[in-house]
């Protein structure tokens, strides 16, 4: 596994959407901005100050398994462009569903996604009440409508020929 | 067509909108997607594949509605069609076969050809020999067409192009022949007067008009010869012989050089992409002399080029030039001379309308072409004024006749036995001593009594088939000329 695949497996796990990843990005932008507002501020208290307590965990997180101390803010600096350029790179898969989903089941979408699909995706999560339920898919151009809304429909569509051809004359 | 949903489910595979660029959409997705290929949005709008991208599909819209960004879209499998049948006839339809007259109850075929075809190889192919009439004196006698020919209607604007052309599709359309007119990215005022001008003259029902606005969709614009081109191709099908007009492709060169910028092809000279050449030639390939199922038949094609300021080496007028079998040039100087048509002979060319001519008319061409090369170079005398020696005065006179004679009021046409008859008339003399504008009002007698009396009908034509030679032919006129004028004394002036 090489660096940009290692750095992107470490966050995968934290930033399962498209939603969290821009806000991630946003925050890498305001990190990065104040490194620059104030002289001689280090990265310790910049995350204090300007981002999230989960953002900062997540930061620190990448910056110990690199082996980078948060007082060396070139090195810190690098890491986190690099960061937000991989998320920026990520592919998205697009997921139509019929309720809005709990973080349980969007953590669970995502490991099977990244098992079953492709690995080191985002996903953008849709709410379509109008499926029933079920979910519609597109990942690299690629459409699946595994719906309740299309299984019932070919149910009914099957039943309505069956009937036709029972009734008509022979 | 059906929805967008119906095509998602079936083919499975989906894009997003990422960039608008006016008539260029460019998306993501669609992994499978083929060149040409349709693609529906799920705003119920369709466009065509224009070129794939490793990463976009670059898609040309043929609606002028906004389509924004992430926008989704799909493919439909299919090329881009349009509807083809013999209920086209006497309608005006727009590039993608639906009726411009919302007003008017329309059955649209049901048969579709698709808009980009292959030209047919040479196996399919046969030499042009039938001529083509085109009811103008200048151009029937001394700048032949045949059928099958591609001839380029070239000139600056406003100098009679449009008038030879409709008055070539009336000749046509009177002699059962199927015209398709292409009016590309004209207004549409300019359409209107068109087809009024079609439906007075009767010949609708054998015409299609295919149409396209200046305020259209840049796509709809760029197909619109396409679409011509393929429903001449149906009819060529059913072995009638076809007339195509392309009015004009200056304009769709430019409509075309703005999807390639806008698409970010490479500019080349004045700025038209590289391919325009190719986009024209392969469409020009597709007209010709056939042998179909049916029997022979030809699509013959008049493509027409804008020149500014008379300057005939512009791009695109000479790129058509050299794919086209000749060129009618409409001079602005004779224009202003008051020569209608103002075509000018010796800048004209036509390659292959000379073999489909008869012996007759061959010898009548050549007497012309050398008598006006003669003509033109005795003008230069004229400045001398009474020095000059009878032969050269008349020389002039007889110059100055035979230019009157090719002076014709708009949509007169005259039948080719006619024209033969009286350019021979003209040669042997038989209006010696009169002025030019009696001359004139003869012979619009004599147009006149041909259309009306059977007799006199009977015989120009019995003149023109009999003799196989000019010589032959003045010598019968000398007796036969005056009697048919004579007899067409008793129809009035048609002025």
């Amino acid at each position: 596994m090489n660096d940009k695949n290692k750095l992107i497996y470490e966050i995968s796990n934290d930033i399962r959407t498209v939603a969290e990843a821009d806000n991630f990005c946003s925050e890498i932008d305001v990190i990065l901005e104040n490194f620059y507002k104030v002289k001689n501020k280090n990265l310790e208290e910049v995350l204090l100050t300007s981002t999230g307590t989960s953002t900062s965990t997540l930061i620190k997180k990448i910056l110990s398994d690199n082996k980078i101390s948060l007082a060396d803010n070139a090195s810190c600096e690098k890491i986190l462009v690099q960061t937000r350029d991989e998320i920026k790179k990520m592919k998205i898969v697009k997921i139509t569903l019929a309720i809005d989903p709990s973080s349980e089941i969007i953590s669970h979408i995502s490991e099977w996604i990244n098992q079953n699909l492709e690995a080191n995706t985002l996903l953008d999560i849709d709410k379509d009440e109008e499926i029933l339920g079920g979910a519609v898919i597109s990942i690299n151009g690629r459409y699946k409508d595994f719906s309740l809304r299309k299984s019932l429909a070919e149910v009914f569509t099957k039943k309505k020929n069956e009937l036709i051809g029972s009734i008509s004359p022979k | 067509m059906k929805d967008f949903s119906s095509y998602l489910n079936e083919i499975e595979e989906i894009g997003y909108v990422e960039q608008v660029a006016d008539a260029i959409i460019y998306a993501t997705g669609l992994p499978n997607v083929k060149p040409e290929e349709i693609v529906i949005f799920e705003t119920g709008d369709f466009g065509q594949v224009f070129s794939i991208e490793p990463e976009l599909v670059e898609i040309l819209i043929f609606s002028k509605n906004s389509i924004k960004p992430g926008t989704r879209l799909t493919r439909t499998n299919e090329i881009l069609k349009v509807p083809v049948g013999v209920e086209l006839l006497g309608k005006v339809i727009d590039s993608l076969g639906n009726s411009i007259e919302s007003t008017k109850p329309s059955k649209s075929p049901t048969f579709t050809m698709p808009v980009n075809s292959l030209p047919q190889g040479i196996t399919k192919r046969k030499a042009i020999t039938k001529t083509l009439e085109t009811g103008v004196l200048i151009v029937d006698m001394a700048i032949p067409l045949g059928h099958g020919q591609r001839e380029l209607i070239v000139g600056d604007r406003k100098t009679g192009k449009t008038s030879f052309l409709t008055r070539t599709i009336l000749n046509q359309t009177r002699h059962g022949n199927i015209c398709v007119y292409a009016a590309i990215g004209k207004k549409k005022l300019d359409v209107k007067k068109i087809e009024e001008f079609f439906q007075k003259q009767g010949v609708m029902e054998k015409m299609v008009i295919v149409a396209s606005g200046s305020e259209d969709a840049t796509g709809l614009i760029h197909l619109t010869p396409y679409t011509a081109m393929t429903i001449s191709e149906f009819f060529r099908d059913q072995g009638k012989d076809v007339l195509l007009v392309l009015d004009d492709l200056s304009t769709h060169a430019k409509f075309y050089r703005e999807l390639s910028l806008l698409g970010r092809r490479f500019p080349g000279r004045n700025s038209y992409p590289s391919d325009i050449f190719y986009t024209h030639a392969k469409l020009m390939e597709r007209a010709g002399n056939f042998i179909t199922d049916k029997g022979e038949a030809s699509i013959t094609c008049l493509p027409v080029a804008e020149t500014a300021q008379g300057d005939l080496s512009g791009y695109i007028e000479t790129n058509l030039m050299s794919m086209t079998d000749g060129h009618l040039y409409f001079d602005k100087d004779l224009f202003y001379l008051g020569r209608r048509p103002a075509i000018n002979p010796f800048l004209s060319v036509t390659r292959v309308g000379r073999q489909t001519q008869s012996n007759l008319r061959r010898e009548i061409n050549r007497e012309i072409i050398s008598f006006l090369n003669l003509y033109e170079k005795m003008q230069s005398f004229i400045h001398f004024g009474a020095e000059l020696n009878e032969n050269i005065r008349t020389t002039l006179l007889t110059g100055a006749r035979i230019i009157q004679f090719f002076s014709q009021y708009t949509n007169e046409v005259v039948p080719i036995n006619l024209q033969i008859v009286l350019f021979a008339m003209l040669w042997e003399n038989s209006w010696e001593n009169k002025e030019l504008i009696a001359i004139r009002e003869d012979m619009q007698r004599v147009i006149l009594a041909y259309s009306s009396d059977k007799k006199i009908q009977q015989l120009v034509d019995t003149l023109v088939e009999q003799n196989d030679s000019f010589n032959k032919l003045l010598r019968m006129i000398k007796t036969q000329g005056p009697q048919i004028l004579l007899s067409a004394q008793k129809y009035g002036n048609k002025t």
